[in-house]
């Protein structure tokens, strides 16, 4: 009887650990199909012409969404292997120097050993890059920041690299431990060439994709201080009012800085300046994203000031298709 | 022996509760990020460190 209960708890608790995880799994799925059903009957009621603009959630955009954390975790598993492979590469170096002019049986294994690896860090590296490049298109085609001829053009852009970048890497895959020396930095250029190529117009990518979420953030904003401007016309509040310029103020700045990114990212043409460019557009980017920051912390307490008075603004926008 | 089932069953109902409230804290976080009005971890989106030196790592001339 005793053994019963006993099997009966351990039952129990195996049971409790699947009805949670199959909870859990079913709630996630529900809150984004719930989510996805949201939006396309607010595209499909879309006659406001004031909604923030916003992309069609196809079967691909959906498809994309559910590959974006097994993408994710396949580049930081490329980064792995490629910083382990990088550093045991790094360490066999003075020693595959000295085995140069040696001619030792322990220096001729050395020599195989670190064209071994050396293959094998180029190989990595190329993979990174492909990881790196899959992950931004997956995060381009489930983008409902952007729209449809700019998710097309980026990723034309970002297949073509991908097309090179496999190409180098095959390159990659004729090295042997027989391979001269020679041979191994001309296939290691061909790969630092095809990066040479794809970088600027991955980084770009990148920008235009942050960019443009900050973008709908931006306008979404300016549609609630125009909210609280109507509100706030029917209550005459001094402090009101001043709270909600300060706001627009907050909004206006982060809509001049992303901006200023904008011109920023479209003026990087060239490998040589992307570093500063680079640099100066992500500055305004996280300038823009800052005074959001701010002017959400502002509008909380424009609400709760309209609350006093029983006024209210929705917070909601109808997400319409361009 | 009827001191540790109940126990267990205890220390069961306790894994299901705390579970349960881990989940619907982590929803909770998750619909505030959304609404949050603004990007939560620009940083990292912007971050590009990884093959910021990949130029660097690619050149094999010492072989």
């Amino acid at each position: 009887m005793k053994k019963m209960f006993i099997i009966f708890v351990i039952f129990l608790l195996s049971l409790s650990t699947f009805v949670i995880a199959e909870e859990n799994d079913r709630t996630i799925r529900d809150r984004v199909t719930d989510r996805v059903y949201d939006v396309e009957d607010k595209i499909r009621e879309g006659t406001d012409t004031a909604g923030v603009v916003a992309r069609r959630v196809t079967a691909e955009v959906r498809e994309a969404r559910e590959k974006v954390s097994s993408l994710r975790e396949r580049y930081a598993n490329s980064k792995q292997n490629y910083s382990d492979k990088k550093e045991e590469l790094l360490q066999s170096k003075e020693r595959y120097r000295e085995c140069l002019s040696s001619d030792t049986e322990n220096c001729k294994l050395k020599i195989k050993d670190t064209k071994r690896n050396a293959k094998e860090h180029l190989i990595n590296s190329a993979d990174l890059i492909l990881n790196y490049l899959e992950e931004l298109k997956n995060k381009i085609e489930a983008s409902e920041d952007m729209t449809d001829e700019e998710v097309s053009e980026l990723i034309g852009e970002i297949d073509e690299n991908i097309a090179e970048v496999e190409e180098a890497k095959s390159v990659l895959e004729g090295i042997t431990e027989d391979s001269s020396g020679e041979e191994i930095k001309e296939a290691a250029d061909t790969i630092k060439d095809a990066w040479k190529n794809v970088k600027v117009h991955a980084y770009k990518a990148r920008l235009r994709h942050i960019g443009a979420k900050l973008n709908k953030l931006i306008t979404k904003a300016e549609m609630f201080g125009d909210r609280a401007e109507e509100k706030a016309a029917e209550i005459n509040s001094e402090e009101l009012n001043s709270m909600i310029v300060d706001y627009n103020s907050k909004v206006q700045s982060a809509r001049e800085s992303y901006e200023l990114a904008k011109g920023k990212w479209r003026e990087a043409t060239a490998l040589d300046e992307l570093n500063v460019f680079v640099r100066e557009t992500n500055k305004y980017l996280k300038d823009a994203n800052d005074y959001l920051k701010e002017a959400r912390r502002q509008l909380q307490q424009v609400i709760r000031e309209l609350k006093k008075s029983n006024q209210e603004i929705s917070l909601e926008v109808e997400e319409v298709e361009e | 022996m009827k001191k540790l089932i109940f126990i267990l069953l205890v220390l069961a109902l306790l894994f299901i509760v705390g579970c349960t409230k881990e989940t619907s804290q982590q929803e909770s976080e998750d619909a505030e990020t959304e609404d949050a009005g603004y990007i939560g971890d620009i940083d990292s989106e912007l971050d590009t460190s990884d093959l910021d030196n990949l130029d660097e790592d690619l050149d094999l001339g010492w072989i």
